[in-house]
Order: C-alpha cells, then structure tokens, then sequence
C-alpha cells in the first residue's frame, strides 16, 4: 500500500503542476478543447485520490471538473475572478497533498475552496442565464441547472433554499408552493459529466498511462541516491584514467597507447550519459514563475505579458533547485519595483501592459538566464544617494554604471519608499547573489533609466566538477579553486608589508592585500620549504582578496568535488574534498569563508 | 526474517582492552591508510580516509577513550555502517567474532573510572577475556546528526 501511495503522491504532484501550466495558459478566449484538456486532467486527479482514499482532493477536483464542463461547453466565460478561484483551488489540492505527504492524513478543510468554486460557477450562471435571457426570443426554451442557482438566490434572501422532489424547500417555510419545478424524469439532467462529449469519462479512464510510466517514451523511476552513487564512480574512473594516460603516455606498446586513447573517450562519454540522468527541464520552474508573476501582478494592479523561453532547456537536478528562490525573488522584483503601475506607462507612452521575458539557454559549459523588463529601469542618481546615505560609498565617488549597479547587491538596499510584501524587505538581492555565488555564479546587471533593466545569471553546468589548483604545504596537499585564483608570485619577487593590527600584507601595484601563510593557518604537518622556494597565490573569492602564501604549486587537476558531511567534523573555510589522482583524499579550500574564521580565530586569541 | 548475524559481535583491542561491537555494523576492517588531516578537529577525529572513490571520517577510538596508558601499534580500521553513515574506528588490532545473546550481557557496570562510562552498553565475559560491548552510536557521536550540522553550522555563524 505504501508503494501504491508513494506513486500517487509522485504522479499526483506532476498532474497538480500540469494542471497549474494549463490554467494559467487558459483565458477568455480558449476554445473548447483547451478546456477539455484540462477537464482530463483534472478527472485523472479525482479517479486517483478517490482511489488512493484521498476524499477531500476528490471532492475539490470534483468541483472543478464542473466548472470545466461548463466552461468547455462554451456556456460560461472564464473571468478574472473565477481564473482566481481556480488557482486557489490548485493551490489547496497542492496544500492537501503536502498535508497528506507529511502527516499520512487526508484531514484539511476543503469547504471554504468548494463553497468559493460552487459560489463562482453559480455567479457565472447567472450571469450567462442573464445573458441568454437578453438575447432569448419569445417561445426560446432555456435550460437552467437549478441547484447553484437556488444556493445563490438563497443567499441573497438570507436562507437556505433546497431542492427536493421537485419542489423548492426552505428551512423556514417548508415548501414553497409556487416555486415549483417539473418532475426530475423530464428534468434534462444536464449537470452529469457523462453528458459532456466527446470527452467520455470511461473513456478517459482507459487513456490513463499505467503507472510509473508518462506520457511520450518509456521512463523507469530510479532513486536519486542511485545515480549520485553511479556519478561518484563514474568520476572516480575518470580521475583513475587520467592517471593512467598520464604514467603510460610513452608507453612503448602501441596497443596499449590505443587502448588508452579509446578509454579515454569512452570514459568521457559515459560521464557525459551518467551526467544526463540527472538533468531535468525547466519547465516546471518556469510554470512557477509564471504564477508567482500572475499572482504578483494581481496584487499589485499592474498589468504584465510575461514570456518565457528556453522551457526544454536542460540542467542538473541541483542547479534547478538552486535557480528557484533568485529566480521567484528577481521575477517579483521584476513587477513590483521593475515595472511601472499602468497609469506611470500610459504617461511614459509605453503600452499599458508591462513585459517582461525570461531567457534561458545553455552557452558552452554554462546556463544563461537572461531577465528582461521594459519597466522603468535602475536610476542611478537614486541608487548613489541611497548608497551614499548608507555609508556604502563615499560622497562624491565616481562610479562606473556597472559599480553603481552593483550596489543593490548590498545586505539591506532597497529604493523603494514603502518595501512591499510582494517582494519583502530589502534582504533581497544580496540573498540572491549570495545564492547565485554558492552555484558558483555570477549576476550581471544593465539596465537604462524609463526604458528597462536586464538581470542577467550565468551559472556553470556542472555542478561537482571543480578545476582546482593543487598545492603543497608541508607534506599535505590541498585544493585551491581554480576561479578563486587570480595571480601567483614567487615569494621573493613580492612585496610584503607590515601593517598594525593586521598582520602581513602584500603590495600588488599600490594595493594592500593581506597575506596569509597557509601553511601555518591550517596547521600542515611536514617541512616546510624555504622561501626562496615558496609562492605566493593571489586570491579572490566574491569580494574578498587574499593573498596566500604555500609552499609550492603542484599542479591544475579537475577534481570530482564530494561534500563534507556533518561527521566529517569540518570547520568554516573547506567546501568539500575530491580524490587525487594519487588516491590520497584533498580538502578543498574556500578564501573566503577561511579568511573570515582566520581572522576571527586571531581575534579571539 | 531474523538476520542470523544479530546475536554475533566483533571483538577488537585496543591497547589491552577488549572491545565488541554489533557485527552488523561492520562494513568492512582494512589496514591503516593515508589519512588526510582535517585541520582544527579534535585530537579524536583522525581525518579522512579513500575507500575505492568514498571519503570516509574515521575516529581514533584510543583517544576517543582518553587511554594514557603505552598505545600499542595500531593495525586496522573498522569500517562501521550506522544508519546510512559510514564511519571508520581506528584500533589496534581485530581479532574475533563471538555470540552473545541479550541474557549474556551485564549492563549494571561499575567499571574503573578511566574512560566514559556512556560509551559503554555492557560486559561480556568470553573465555578470552572480559569484553566492554560498545554504544556504536554514542562513540561515533552519531546520534544526533541534526545538532552536529547545527553546530558546524553554528560555528560558522560564530566566525562570520
């Protein structure tokens, strides 16, 4: 029973989102069958909670099947409002199945969405009886669903008026005498779904894909854990081969020089297919961006186009994850401070309807996401003055367009007057790129006052392969990130300074960088060389510059970073570890976390 | 179905002392490798080990102890599975698997006071010898992994 449920709760998710994809994609002017494949959909939904015991997802699916029958048939329009009722219906079917995911139990209240869902099918009612009874001719026979209607004319009079036996009752008075309906057989009973053509449930019900499987192409469920497992080995072969290409290079067999040619390009095809496995498209992320951009622009009585490109785009598992929080961040930013309210555009001459597009495509070995808004663009003039109020700047620097950019990245800027709840406190952008850093990545910033901004992210693919820079100190060997270094000097040929209560610091071209002797910071066990021999490594790890002193540089490897687990009794200042090709195990380091809890450390002492 | 290896431990020495865990734990023993150091640890916590491409954090059960008597020459690495955590125990050599149901097992102790009583579930009397039965979880403070990550993370905070 538990696989069974497992399953529903994966498909289930799936079918939720599809479900929100194609809403969002419907509006007034969707033909029937748009409807309708959205009407299957959400019947799927209902037979598999219903089947799996998952009473409230039924009953609210239920309720919205009805909807899309009438919206299908063409006999209601698909407004602003119900479009609204809609998405919060979604948005509880998702709640009931964390719900029921997290606690094993189906128990949320679904009465306020179902009364919400019958309260806007009954007002669309009438308002389409309204209009066919405009248009109506004398001797025009109408057909009404009698029971919302009775619901919403019993709301009005202050009562609760029901159908039975034909006759309309009331709590208070019993039967009306006059309000009478024919008898139910000659009742066209046309509220049934089996009414509704082509669509035929039981129909639908055999279309169902068996479980386990989706829609084009076979897929086989496999457990996440199974593929890191698999890519850990697969890098550890490639590491192992390039060991072995580099000790038989001048192998004197010309069989095993081949063979070693051959391994070679096979291993990186296999690396290339294990790395695959993991790959997800971004549709889903971009399905809820959209929402978060339709729900944002409702909130703020802004109206926006927003469009989206590069759906098929592929990235790693992780690195979808990762985009999420920066992207919802910067696409709420996006309308809330990016874009003017309708009234601001129509006196800048620009449409009334804010656009805004998100790019993604994939360059080389990196994912790009470009973010366009043709709002009203960062001002620079504001973004000095703030910055300068906050200290952050000195009066009357002069900064290039990219620096004054890149000030809002600053811990608690915001321009705007009043912070609004859609886009939350000025914690945002600095989260963001501190987000953005951590997948190893930048964010690059243009924009043009009244005309727009672009935010643009460029992350790389491959999320555990690192170039690292393999250095010694003492006997051990440590990991250097290749992006985190800048330059390197021989010892002797730099200029070290002392500077009070900061130690050593190096003198690059008039700057003070403050030099750090690694070896002795981590405490390396073995001989140290002497520094005629010894080198010093300029780094630079976000905005943080550290010139470090080792003992000498080994080499570049690309290393299959793995990550320090909690017993692994790591301190601040390592990011992970990778084999070298000697089999003995590096630690790799990160400047700036190191150099942080270095000069804490000293602090202390 | 009862895993036949239940009532079956390890019995390993370190220093004099013998010393039995679960057999079930036991992944695998191997010799002593290369470890690489992880600076500012505790003088516990050996470092890293390569097991065919994992990495692996290994403790030195004798310091773990805070044995101050003559070590003697340490000779193997028990690889222990808790949970879904692998983690290596430096000792000084492995030398047998014995049975012992719960019954055999003496859990009143009032053992000499020079090393942790916690970490000890109980007292075996093989022929051999004496045997302290381990708290697997409790030596390779593996029981509460949530509070490790709260703490490394704590100390980054600290330091930030």
């Amino acid at each position: 029973m538990d696989e069974i449920l497992g399953i529903f709760f994966e498909e289930a998710s799936g079918s939720i989102d599809e479900l929100e994809r194609l809403f969002l994609g419907l509006d007034e002017q969707s033909d029937p069958t748009a409807f309708k494949a959205v009407f299957r959909v959400a019947h799927n939904i209902k037979g598999s909670s219903k089947s799996v015991g998952m009473a409230n997802m039924g009953r609210v699916t239920h309720e919205l099947e009805t909807l899309l029958i009438r919206l299908g048939e063409g006999k209601l329009k698909l407004g602003r409002e119900m479009k609204t009722v809609l998405l919060s219906a979604i948005d509880s079917l998702k709640e009931l199945l964390d719900r029921a995911q997290s606690t094993g139990r189906d128990d949320g209240s679904v009465e306020d969405i179902i009364s919400r869902l019958r309260g806007v099918l009954a007002e669309a009612q009438e308002d389409s009886l309204i209009a066919e009874l405009k248009g109506a001719q004398d001797g025009d026979i109408i057909f009404i669903d009698p029971v919302p209607l009775l619901e919403s004319v019993g709301k009005e009079l202050g009562t609760s008026l029901s159908l039975q036996d034909g006759k309309v009752i009331s709590p208070e008075t019993g039967t009306h005498p006059d309000a009478q309906f024919g008898a139910p057989s000659s009742q066209p009973r046309r509220h049934e779904p089996a009414a509704v053509s082509p669509v035929h449930p039981e129909q639908v019900a055999h279309r169902r894909t068996p479980a386990g499987q989706k829609g084009s192409g076979e897929t086989v469920r496999v457990p996440t854990h199974r593929i890191d497992q698999l890519q850990n080995h697969v890098g550890e072969i490639l590491v192992l081969q390039s060991v072995l290409t580099e000790q038989l290079r001048d192998h004197p067999s010309p069989l095993v020089r081949n063979a070693l040619r051959q391994m070679k390009k096979v291993t990186r095809e296999v690396q290339d297919s294990s790395m695959g496995l993991r790959l997800v498209s971004l549709k889903n992320l971009l399905v809820k961006l959209t929402r978060a951009v339709h729900d944002a622009a409702g909130a703020l009585g802004k109206e926006v186009d927003f469009i989206t490109y590069g759906e098929d785009t592929e990235v790693d598992k992780v690195l979808n994850e990762g985009l999420a929080d920066p992207l919802m961040h910067m696409v709420r930013n996006a309308v809330d401070h990016g874009l003017e309210t309708p009234d601001e555009r129509m006196k800048a001459g620009k449409s009334n309807r804010g656009r805004i597009e998100l790019t993604a495509r994939s360059e080389g070995s990196f994912l790009v996401v470009e973010l366009r808004d043709d709002g009203r663009g960062l001002d620079e003039d504001a973004i000095i003055k703030k910055a300068t109020a906050k200290g952050l700047i000195a009066p009357g620097a002069a900064l290039a367009p990219k620096q004054i950019f890149a000030l809002i990245f600053e811990p608690g800027f915001s321009t705007k007057a009043q912070v609004s709840e859609v886009s939350g406190r000025g914690v945002g952008m600095d989260v963001v790129q501190t987000n953005v850093h951590a997948m190893r990545g930048h964010i690059d910033i243009s924009s043009a006052k009244g005309k727009g901004s672009v935010f643009t992210l460029t992350i790389p693919l491959a999320i555990s392969l690192l170039d690292g820079m393999v250095i010694r100190l003492g006997e051990e060997k440590w990991i250097l990130p290749l992006h985190m270094v800048t330059e390197s000097f021989r010892l002797l040929s730099c200029k070290i300074e002392s500077v009070v209560g900061v130690g050593k610091v190096l003198n690059l071209r008039g700057e003070s960088i403050p030099l750090v002797d690694l070896g002795v910071a981590l405490g390396a066990l073995g001989e140290r060389s002497p520094p005629s021999e010894q080198v010093v490594i300029v780094s630079k790890d976000k905005d943080v510059r550290v010139a470090l002193l080792v003992d000498s540089v080994l080499g570049i490897q690309t290393v299959v970073s793995k990550p320090l687990t909690a017993e692994m009794q790591a301190r601040p200042g390592l990011s992970g570890c990778a084999i070298l090709g000697d089999g003995k195990t590096s630690l790799i380091l990160e400047v700036g976390s190191l150099h942080k809890s270095l000069s804490s450390r000293r602090r202390v002492a | 179905m009862t895993n036949v290896a239940e009532d079956r431990f390890l019995c390993f020495m370190l220093g004099e002392e013998r010393f039995g865990i679960p057999l079930l734990n036991v992944r695998e023993v191997i010799g002593v490798p290369d470890f690489t150091r992880m600076p500012f640890a505790p003088s516990h916590f050996k470092g890293l080990l390569n097991l065919r491409g994992q990495v692996i954090a290994t403790i030195d059960l004798r310091q773990k102890f805070g044995f101050a008597s003559k070590p003697g020459p340490e000779n193997a690495v028990i690889v222990c599975e808790v949970g879904d955590v692998l983690m290596g125990a430096l000792v000084g050599s492995v030398d047998f698997v014995f049975r012992a149901t719960p019954s055999d097992v003496q859990t009143r102790v009032d053992v000499e006071a020079n090393m942790k009583v916690d970490y000890i579930a109980g007292l075996f009397h093989h022929k051999s010898g004496l045997v302290m039965m381990l708290d697997l979880e409790k030596i390779l403070n593996l029981q509460d992994r949530e509070s490790l990550r709260q703490t490394n993370r704590g100390q980054e905070r600290a330091t930030a």
